[in-house]
C-alpha cells in the first residue's frame, strides 16, 4: 500500500511537512525576553471599591465575582548593560496591578495589558494582608494548586498593613523585592525568634489533610523588611498570631530548632546577662495513651557553647555555674515551649503535627478522635517536658 | 531471529516499565494510603503468576507463538476470536497511553501545541522504527535502556533529597485488605512480559531459562516501581498522592537541585521520560502488528503496522475529554488482569490435559 | 554555328549540358563525401582490443600490432638490437616514465648485446630462447606469456617486453619505476604518539607498509581488477584463521559486482560496496594509517586497498570504530578513556546545543534557574531576530567559514580567521544583531564539532545540526527528543556486512559483554584477550598463531 510510495514522493511529503512544521508550528514558542517572569505577587483588599483615575485602569471585567482583591504583581526590570547602575530600589522592578476576584482574571488582565507574558514558574514570594488572611484563604489559594506552571516551593507571608506595600517599597539594597524576601528567609535557620517560612507545598497539604497551618509574617518600614512572627491558620482563615517568644517554643515542640541564641540572667549576677548559642539539639515527642487518656512528652536535649558572659568576675568554667546556668536554660525553654502549647489549645488550632503523630503511633486511637480533634481533644491534652541543657564550650576565656 | 535471555530481560522490563508510571502511586494511593509501597510490592509478586502461567504455557508448544497455540487449543474459530480480542487488548494500552501522555506533555511542557501535533510526532516516529523487522527494534531498546533507563532510574533517586518521614507511617494500620486492593491497580504497570512471552517465546535461544529471566526482569520491575512509589509517598505524603492526577511529576517539581545549570530535576524528569516511554510503545505497537502478521499469515509485519498508524492515531484523538479516557484506562486494566489471572490459566489447564491425555494414549 | 543570332534551341541545349554537367558533378562530390567518410571512419580512433591480437612468431609483425594496439603513443618507445650470442633479432618495448630504464639498459640490452657468442652448440630456437632467460637476463623477476592482452597489460604497468625473432612468445621482465610520494605523515589523521608512516598512492608500497607490522604467512592478499577502462588493482587483505570466511565470501561477492569505468578513489567505491548507499551514516572505516589497519586485521576484519589512493577501506565498520584513535592505546588507558568518553559526549554536544539552547529558552524557560534565565533575557533584549533565527544565522557562519578554511590556499587563511573574528566578535555583538549568549553557544558547539576524531562523523554531525535545531524551535524539548530518538532508530537499523553497526554497544548475551572493553572506555592492554565477538571470527583468543 503505502509502500508503492516512490521515495521521490515520500521526501516531497516529509519536506512539505517539515516546512508547515516550521514556519505555522511552533505554536508554544515565546521569546525569552518577551515573557515577564514573575517574582513577586501581593493579595490585598480593594481599598475604596470603584473606579481609579479618569479610566479606572486597574478594573478587571468579570462576568461573576465583585471588585475584590487587589492583586499586585512585581516584574524585574531588564536594563542594558551600559545604562547607569542606579542603586535605588525603584529602578528594580515594575508594578503592575489589577483589581477584581477571579485571580486568573486578573492576570490575564494584567498580560494583555503589558507587553509580557506573565510567567508564574520563578514565582517567589507570595504575600497576604491580614485582612484577607483572616477572611479565607483556601479559596484563593485554589488558583495556585490548580495552575500547572506554579511551583510549590513559593514561600507565602501575611503582613499587618497592606501588602502591596511589601513590593512596592524602594529598599535599600539594589535587588527586586521578592527575591530580596527569598534571600531574606535563607537566614531564618540562624535566628530561632523568626517564624519558619512556609510554602505552598505545605499548604497545600496541610489544606488537603484539614489541619490548621502557620504562615510567617512580614513587615516594611522605612525601606526595610523584617520577618516577625507567625500567623496561625485554621479552617483556612487566619485566628491569631504568635509572638516571637511563643515560636521558639513551637519550634521545639516541632522539632526543628536547630540552632540560635539565647539570654538568660546570669545566675552569678541576675542584673547581668548570659548567652548560650546552640548548637545540637535532640529532640523527641511521643504520645502516651493510659486507659482512655492521652498524654504527650517532650524530651529534649540542648548542647552548645556559652558565648556571652557579662559577669567578668565569674568564673565560666566553675561547674557550679554552669549547672546553675543551664538548669535557667531549661527552665527558660520550658516556659517557652508551655507558652506555645497553651495558647495553640487556647486558639484551638494544633500546628505541631501532633495529630500526624499519634495517627502514626497509635492509629486505632487517632480514628475515634479525628473528628474532634482540634476543638475537643487536643485543648485538654497535657504535655510533659523535660528538657536538659548542656554547655560544651565557653569560648576562648575563662 | 533469535533472541538471546538479556535481551528478554529488556524487554519485558521495558515494555512494562513506561506504560503507567505516572499515574501509579495515584491509583495506588487511594486504596492503601500509607501502605501504597507494599500494594506495589504485592501486585508484582502476583504477576509472577501470570509470567509463570505464560512460560508454562509457552513451553508446552516451543515452536509456536502464542497466536498459533490459542488456535490449537480452542479450536481454529474460538482460537481465532481470542487472537483478535487479544491484539486489540494490546493496541489498547499504545492508545490509552500515547493519550495520558500527550495530555502530561501538554500540562507541562506545552500550552497551545494541540495535541494531535504530538500524538503525529510520536506515531510517525514509531512507525518508521517498527519497519524493520525486530532485530532493530531490539537494538534500539538495548542502546535506549543502558542509556536512557539508567538515567532515569538515577534521576528517580535524586527524589530521596526530598522525603520526609513522616508519610511513612503508621504501617499496616488498616490491616492487609487495603494493600491488597491497592494491588489491584498495580496490576496495569506491570503488565507486558505476559505477552512478550507469549507471543516471542519460539524465538528465544535457550528457552528452558525463560522463566528465570523473565523472572528477574519483574523483580527489576518490583525494585523500580516500589521505589518510585516510596518516594513520591515521601515526597507528598499519601493524600496528596490520591488526590493528584500525576502525581509522579508534581513529586519531582519539589526536588531542587540548588545551583547547577538546570536546577529543576523535574525538568531531567520529563526529557528522560519521553525516550523510555517511546520504547515502550515502540514494543507494543509491534507487538500488536506481529500478533497481525501471524492471524493473517503475512510475510513480515510492514503493511501491519502501517495500517496500525492511523488507527491508533484515531483512537487517541477520538475521546472528548479526561473522564473517557480515565474510563478506558480502567477498563484495559480489567482486562488485562482478566487475560492475565483468568484466561491465560484457563488455557494452561486445558494444555495440561490435553497433554496429560496424549500421554496416556 | 553561326555568330549573331542565337538561337533559342541552341540556348536550351547549352543550358541542358550545363546543367548535366553540374549535376554529375554534384553527384561526384557527393560520392566523393562519402568515399572520404569512410575512409576517415575506417582511421578513426576506435578502441582497440588488445586481445584480438596474437603473438607472431615475427618480430616485425608483433612490432606492428603492438604500435596498433599503442597507437603510437609518445611514451611507447621499442628498440630492436641483435642478441650477439645467439645472433638473432631482438626488440625491447617499454613505457617512458613507467619502466626502469636503467635496468633495461644495463641488465637486458648490456647483457643480450655484449656477451658474444659462446661457442656453444644450441640446436633448437626454443633451446635458444630458454638459454636467454637462462644464461643472459639479470634480472630478478621474469616470466613468459603468449598471449598478447597479457603481455600488453604489463607492458602498462610498467614492465618491460622482450621480443625475439622466431619466438612467439613475449618474456616480460619487471622493471617498474614510478615517481611516487615517499611515505609520509597522514595527514587526515594527526596522532601524538603513534607512528607517522601513512599509506601512499602506489598499492605494493601500502602493502609492503602491512607486510612490515604483519609478517605471518596467513595474511592473504588476493588481488582483483576493477574498471573496465582502468584495469585498476584492488588488494583484499584478510588474515586467514582468524577471519569469518563468510565475510571474506560477502566482500568479494560484492566487488566482483561492481562495473565502472574507472573506480575514482575508494570514496567512490565504499559508495559502491556499502549496505545502505542512502543513509548518511558510514558503515565502511576509512584510513590512512598502516596502524589502524594491522590492528584492524588482527582483530577479523577485511581491509580493500586500492592502486591509486592511500585510503584503506575496512569491512565491516561498527560505530565505535568511528570513535577510535591510534592515540587511545598509546597512553595510560584510564586516561584515555575518559578522552575517548568525551568524544562522544562532543558528538552528541555538537549536534543538539543549539537545539537544546534555542528549546530550552524559548519553550521551556522554567527549567532554567531564575537568575539565569533573567541574564540571557536581559542579554537578548535588544536583539531583532528570534532565537531560532539567530541560531540558523550563525550556524551558517560557521559552516561557511570552516568550509572557507578548508578551500582556500595557505596564505589567504589567516585572513579569513582575522575576518571572521572581527566580523563575530565585534560587529554583529557590538550592532546587538545577535545576543552574546548565542555566540557562546555556537562557540561551543563549534569546538565540540572539532573534538571528534572522524572527520566523516564531523560532517554528519553538522549536518544533522539543523534539523534538531528545526525540531526544536517547534516543539520544543519534545521534539529535539524526538529527533535524537530517530536518529537512534536509524543507527540501529544499520548493518555492515551482515554486522548491526551497534553491535559493540549492544552485546547480544553476555559471551558478546566483552566487546564493550573497547567501545566506551579503552581497557587495559592486559584484559584485552578476546577479538571482538561480533565479527564471529573463527578464533576468539587473541596471542594463538
Amino acid at each position: 500500500m503505502l509502500m508503492a510510495l516512490s521515495p521521490r514522493t515520500v521526501i516531497l511529503a516529509g519536506a512539505m511537512i517539515a516546512l508547515a512544521l516550521i514556519t505555522a508550528g511552533c505554536w508554544d514558542r515565546k521569546e525569552i525576553e518577551d515573557r515577564g517572569f514573575v517574582l513577586g505577587m501581593a493579595i490585598d483588599h480593594v481599598t475604596t471599591a470603584g473606579p481609579k483615575g479618569q479610566y479606572d485602569l486597574p478594573h478587571v471585567t468579570q462576568e461573576a465575582g465583585q471588585r475584590k482583591y487587589l492583586i499586585t504583581l512585581e516584574l524585574p526590570r531588564f536594563r542594558k548593560q551600559g545604562e547607569e547602575n542606579s542603586a535605588t530600589g525603584s529602578d528594580q522592578h515594575y508594578i503592575f496591578a489589577g483589581e477584581g476576584e477571579s485571580l486568573y482574571a486578573v492576570t490575564r488582565a494584567i498580560d494583555a495589558q503589558t507587553g509580557l507574558t506573565l510567567f508564574f514558574e520563578d514565582l517567589q514570594v507570595l504575600v497576604i494582608s491580614e485582612a484577607v488572611a483572616r477572611e479565607g484563604v483556601d479559596d484563593l489559594l485554589d488558583f495556585f494548586f490548580r495552575n500547572a506552571g506554579i511551583r510549590r516551593q513559593v514561600r507565602v507571608f501575611v503582613t499587618p498593613g497592606r501588602a502591596e506595600d511589601i513590593l512596592r517599597t524602594k529598599l535599600q539594597v539594589a535587588e527586586v523585592n521578592s527575591t530580596y524576601i527569598e534571600k531574606i528567609s535563607h537566614n531564618v535557620k540562624l535566628v530561632p525568634r523568626f517564624a519558619s517560612i512556609s510554602d505552598l507545598g505545605d499548604i497545600a497539604e496541610a489544606i488537603q489533610n484539614k489541619r490548621p497551618f502557620f504562615m510567617a509574617g512580614i513587615v516594611t518600614e522605612n525601606g526595610e523588611v523584617k520577618l516577625t512572627g507567625v500567623a496561625i491558620f485554621k479552617d483556612g482563615k487566619m485566628v491569631e498570631k504568635l509572638d516571637e517568644w511563643e515560636i521558639v517554643g513551637a519550634k521545639i515542640i516541632r522539632k526543628v530548632l536547630k540552632g540560635g541564641v539565647f539570654t538568660v540572667a546570669n545566675p552569678a549576677n541576675p542584673e547581668k546577662i548570659a548567652a548560650f548559642e546552640l548548637a545540637e539539639s535532640r529532640i523527641k515527642v511521643d504520645s502516651h495513651i493510659q486507659g482512655d487518656k492521652l498524654s504527650f512528652s517532650l524530651e529534649a536535649e540542648f548542647v552548645g557553647n556559652l558565648v556571652e558572659n557579662a559577669e567578668i568576675e565569674q568564673n565560666a568554667l566553675d561547674p557550679a555555674f554552669q549547672a546553675t546556668l543551664e538548669q535557667a536554660l531549661a527552665a527558660e525553654f520550658t516556659r517557652q515551649t508551655l507558652a506555645a502549647y497553651r495558647k495553640q489549645q487556647a486558639m484551638k488550632a494544633e500546628i505541631y503535627d501532633l495529630a500526624g503523630l499519634l495517627h502514626r503511633q497509635h492509629p486505632a486511637y487517632w480514628k475515634t478522635v479525628k473528628s474532634r480533634w482540634d476543638d475537643e481533644v487536643f485543648p485538654n491534652t497535657p504535655l510533659d517536658v523535660k528538657i536538659t541543657v548542656i554547655i560544651r564550650r565557653t569560648g576562648m576565656s575563662r | 531471529m533469535r533472541i538471546s535471555l538479556i535481551q528478554l530481560f529488556i524487554i519485558c522490563f521495558v515494555t512494562s516499565f513506561g506504560v503507567s508510571m505516572a499515574s501509579l502511586p495515584a491509583a495506588v494511593a487511594k486504596s492503601a494510603h500509607e501502605d501504597m509501597w507494599l500494594s506495589v510490592l504485592v501486585g508484582g509478586v502476583a504477576f509472577l503468576f501470570a509470567v509463570w502461567v505464560v512460560t508454562k504455557l509457552s513451553s508446552y508448544f516451543p515452536q509456536h507463538s502464542c497466536i498459533e497455540y490459542h488456535r490449537i487449543l480452542l479450536g481454529p474459530i474460538l482460537g481465532q476470536g481470542v487472537n483478535i480480542l487479544l491484539v486489540i487488548l494490546i493496541l489498547l494500552i499504545p492508545i490509552v497511553s500515547v493519550r495520558s501522555f500527550v495530555v502530561a506533555a501538554k500540562t507541562y511542557l506545552f500550552d497551545i501545541t494541540p495535541p494531535q501535533v504530538l500524538s503525529a510526532a510520536i506515531l510517525i516516529l514509531l512507525w518508521y522504527a517498527a519497519q524493520y523487522g525486530l532485530q532493530p527494534i531490539i537494538r534500539f531498546q538495548q542502546l535506549i535502556f543502558f542509556s536512557s533507563h539508567m538515567v532515569f532510574f538515577l534521576i528517580i533517586l535524586m527524589g530521596l533529597m526530598a522525603i520526609q518521614q513522616r508519610h511513612y507511617l503508621p504501617f499496616l494500620a488498616d490491616g492487609v485488605l487495603p494493600v491488597l486492593k491497592g494491588a489491584i491497580p498495580s496490576w496495569y504497570a506491570y503488565t507486558g512480559p505476559e505477552i512478550v512471552i507469549g507471543m516471542f517465546y519460539p524465538f528465544i535461544t535457550r528457552q528452558k531459562e525463560t522463566f528465570k529471566w523473565a523472572a528477574a526482569s519483574v523483580a527489576a520491575l518490583i525494585v523500580v516501581y516500589t521505589v518510585t512509589t516510596v518516594i513520591v509517598q515521601g515526597i507528598l505524603g499519601p493524600e496528596e498522592t490520591a488526590h493528584l492526577l500525576s502525581p509522579t511529576i508534581i513529586a519531582f517539581r519539589k526536588v531542587v537541585l540548588p545551583d547547577t545549570f538546570i536546577e529543576r530535576v523535574d525538568g531531567y524528569f520529563l526529557i528522560f521520560w519521553i525516550p523510555v516511554f517511546i520504547v515502550c510503545m515502540l514494543n507494543w505497537v509491534y507487538l500488536a502488528a506481529f500478533g497481525i502478521e501471524r492471524i493473517l499469515r503475512l510475510e513480515n509485519s510492514r503493511p501491519a503496522v502501517a495500517l496500525l498508524m492511523p488507527l491508533i492515531l484515531y483512537f487517541v484523538i477520538v475521546p472528548p475529554d479526561y473522564q473517557t479516557a480515565s474510563a478506558i484506562s480502567e477498563w484495559t486494566n480489567k482486562l488485562l488482569i482478566a487475560w492475565g489471572a483468568g484466561i491465560l490459566p484457563l488455557l494452561l489447564c486445558i494444555a495440561w490435559w490435553k497433554e496429560k491425555r496424549r500421554g496416556a494414549c | 554555328m553561326r555568330k549573331g543570332n542565337i538561337e533559342p534551341k541552341d540556348c536550351e541545349e547549352d543550358v541542358a549540358a550545363k546543367l548535366k554537367r553540374l549535376q554529375t558533378m554534384v553527384s561526384s562530390a557527393r560520392e566523393l563525401e562519402a568515399g572520404i567518410e569512410g575512409l576517415v571512419a575506417v582511421l578513426g580512433e576506435q578502441s582497440v582490443d588488445s586481445g584480438a591480437y596474437q603473438v607472431a612468431p615475427s618480430l616485425a609483425k608483433n612490432l606492428t600490432s603492438l604500435r596498433e594496439i599503442l597507437a603510437d603513443s609518445y611514451d611507447f618507445h621499442f628498440r630492436e638490437f641483435i642478441i650477439t650470442s645467439i645472433n638473432r633479432k631482438a626488440a625491447v618495448v617499454f613505457l617512458e616514465g613507467m619502466a626502469n630504464e636503467v635496468l633495461i639498459n644495463t641488465h637486458i640490452i648490456e647483457r643480450l648485446m655484449l656477451q658474444s657468442a659462446t661457442g656453444q652448440t644450441v640446436y633448437t630456437p626454443q633451446a635458444e630462447y630458454e638459454s636467454i632467460k637462462d644464461t643472459l637476463l639479470t634480472v630478478g623477476a621474469l616470466n613468459v606469456v603468449n598471449i598478447m592482452e597479457k603481455a600488453v597489460k604489463q607492458l602498462l604497468s610498467g614492465d618491460t617486453l622482450l621480443l625475439v625473432e622466431g619466438v612467439p612468445s613475449i618474456i616480460i621482465i619487471e622493471s617498474r619505476k614510478m615517481e611516487a610520494r615517499p611515505i609520509s605523515e597522514p595527514e587526515t589523521e594527526s596522532n601524538v604518539r603513534a607512528p607517522r608512516d601513512g599509506f601512499v598512492e602506489v598499492l605494493e608500497t601500502n602493502i609492503s607498509l602491512l607486510r612490515r607490522r604483519l609478517k605471518s604467512n596467513n595474511l592473504i592478499a588476493k588481488r582483483f581488477t576493477l574498471g573496465v577502462r582502468s584495469n585498476t588493482n584492488i588488494d583484499v587483505v584478510y588474515f586467514r584463521g582468524i577471519v569469518n570466511p563468510r565475510l571474506v565470501c560477502e566482500v568479494e561477492r560484492r566487488l566482483r559486482k561492481i562495473k565502472i569505468d574507472l573506480p575514482i578513489s575508494t570514496g567512490f567505491l565504499e559508495g559502491l560496496l556499502e549496505d545502505h548507499p542512502k543513509s548518511i551514516f558510514p558503515t565502511m572505516l576509512v584510513t590512512e594509517r598502516p596502524d589502524k589497519v594491522a590492528a584492524a586485521l588482527v582483530e577479523g576484519k577485511v581491509a580493500i586497498l586500492m592502486d591509486g589512493s592511500p585510503f584503506v577501506l575496512l569491512a565491516p565498520s561498527t560505530f565505535s570504530d568511528f570513535f577510535q584513535t591510534s592515540d587511545d592505546y598509546n597512553e595510560k588507558w584510564l586516561v584515555t578513556s575518559i578522552i575517548r568518553f568525551t568524544r562522544y559526549f562532543s558528538a552528541l554536544f555538537a549536534m543538539a546545543t543549539p537545539a537544546v539552547f534555542v528549546a530550552i529558552t524559548t519553550f521551556h524557560p522554567g527549567l532554567l534557574p531564575t537568575p539565569l534565565a533573567i541574564t540571557i533575557a536581559v542579554a537578548r533584549m535588544n536583539t531583532p531576530f528570534p532565537a531560532f533565527l539567530e541560531a540558523l544565522f550563525m550556524i551558517a557562519l560557521v559552516e561557511i567559514l570552516q568550509e572557507a578554511g578548508l578551500r582556500l590556499p595557505k596564505t589567504i587563511g589567516p585572513a579569513v580567521s582575522i575576518f571572521g573574528g572581527l566580523v563575530i566578535g565585534e560587529g554583529i555583538v557590538r550592532a546587538e544583531l545577535i545576543s552574546a549568549p548565542m555566540i557562546i553557544v555556537i562557540a561551543f558547539t563549534a569546538i565540540a564539532s572539532f573534538n571528534i576524531a572522524n572527520y566523516r562523523i564531523n560532517l554528519i554531525v553538522r549536518l544533522l545540526r539543523v534539523p534538531l535545531l528545526s525540531l526544536g524551535a517547534s516543539l520544543g524539548l519534545f521534539g529535539v527528543m524526538m529527533g535524537l530518538l530517530t536518529l537512534f532508530v536509524h543507527l540501529s537499523l544499520l548493518e555492515s556486512f551482515g554486522v548491526p553497526f551497534l553491535a559493540p554497544v549492544t552485546p547480544r548475551n553476555l559471551k558478546y559483554f566483552s566487546d564493550l572493553k573497547d567501545t566506551v572506555v579503552v581497557a587495559p592492554p592486559s584484559a584485552m584477550d578476546e577479538r571482538p565477538e561480533y565479527l564471529n571470527p573463527e578464533d576468539s583468543q587473541r596471542q594463538q598463531n
